[in-house]
């Protein structure tokens, strides 16, 4: 069972490998930054981001997820933790 | 990401029942009224489509889908349709046609899963990736890249496709179809943002390519 802050760190990790020109904010992130105003994931980079997360952590999202389920770092988190109970 | 497998569409289906009605009854009038006129980008755009693949074109006209049935008549269609056009009185119609809703503000799970679940069962999902019907000066309008994400989870191709505007229905319909592009050989199947961004760019410079070919 991963804890959240291991969740983050793999989060940043899909997030680096996408988006490796952002690295200075992807590395800076925490649990409150949020994913389209301080990262400046459009709705086609979360639904990236969804996938990916599918893959990494073996999860299978609900199908009402879409772009607007989480907000922040530590939404995408705690979901995901939720997933892997 | 997962690869496609070669598929083949299933030539009857009960899921398929109405779609394949409307095909079949509307297909010969359609083609004797349109008259469509294809012309090809190159040699190796004039391969039959077989399998899933994503049909991409521009958007003028309400009856845009049709005339895409009609180029394209020997294969069944899943259109993409807004939510405003689905959740309409036509909706119950469309959704039985085979089209699949997608809330252009927020797009779920649910949405992408129909569609890569289509293309992987070797299906044609057509869309138009300026998202509504551009008139007016704004013909130009910039694709979205969302159908670059279906493509890389489903491993179909894009074909681009080009609809000339037409005066009337009447009138004869020309479309010129473009070289398919497999955004996972151009760029592997984890592509970055940045990548996604570049492969909605060179679509939407081959559909101008291919405007140009008809203007």
């Amino acid at each position: 069972m991963l804890s959240k802050e291991e969740i983050i760190v793999k989060l940043k990790d899909i997030l680096l490998v996408a988006d490796g020109g952002n690295a200075d904010k992807i590395g800076a992130a925490d649990e409150n930054t949020r994913l389209s105003e301080d990262l400046g994931l459009n709705s086609v980079n979360v639904l990236y981001l969804v996938i990916a997360i599918e893959e990494v952590f073996n999860i299978r999202f609900d199908d009402d997820t879409g772009v607007d389920t989480f907000k922040t770092v530590g939404d995408a988190a705690d979901y995901i933790g939720g997933k892997l109970k | 990401m997962n690869r496609q497998k070669k598929n083949k569409a299933p030539l009857f289906s009960f899921k398929n029942i109405v779609i394949d009605f409307v095909r079949i009854t509307g297909g010969l009038p359609m083609l004797l009224i349109l008259r469509p006129k294809k012309r090809f980008a190159s040699e190796k755009a004039k391969q039959k489509l077989r399998g899933g693949a994503l049909i991409i074109a521009n958007h003028t006209d309400f009856v845009d889908p049709v005339y895409l049935m009609s180029a394209f008549w020997y294969r069944r269609h899943h259109f993409i349709a807004s939510e405003e056009v689905m959740d309409s009185k036509a909706g119950g119609f469309l959704r039985a046609c085979g089209c699949i809703r997608i809330d252009r503000n927020n797009v779920t799970m649910n949405t992408l899963r129909k569609i890569t679940d289509k293309l992987k069962q070797g299906e044609i999902v057509s869309m138009f990736p300026q998202g509504r019907i551009s008139s007016g000066g704004d013909e130009g309008a910039s694709f979205k890249s969302g159908m670059v994400l279906m493509a890389i989870r489903s491993g179909a191709p894009i074909v681009p496709v080009y609809i000339k505007p037409k005066k009337s229905f009447f009138s004869r319909l020309h479309v010129v179809v473009g070289e398919r592009v497999s955004v996972t050989e151009l760029y592997g199947e984890r592509p970055t943002f940045a990548q996604i961004d570049a492969a909605a760019r060179l679509l939407y410079e081959r559909e101008e390519q291919l405007k140009n070919l008809v203007d």
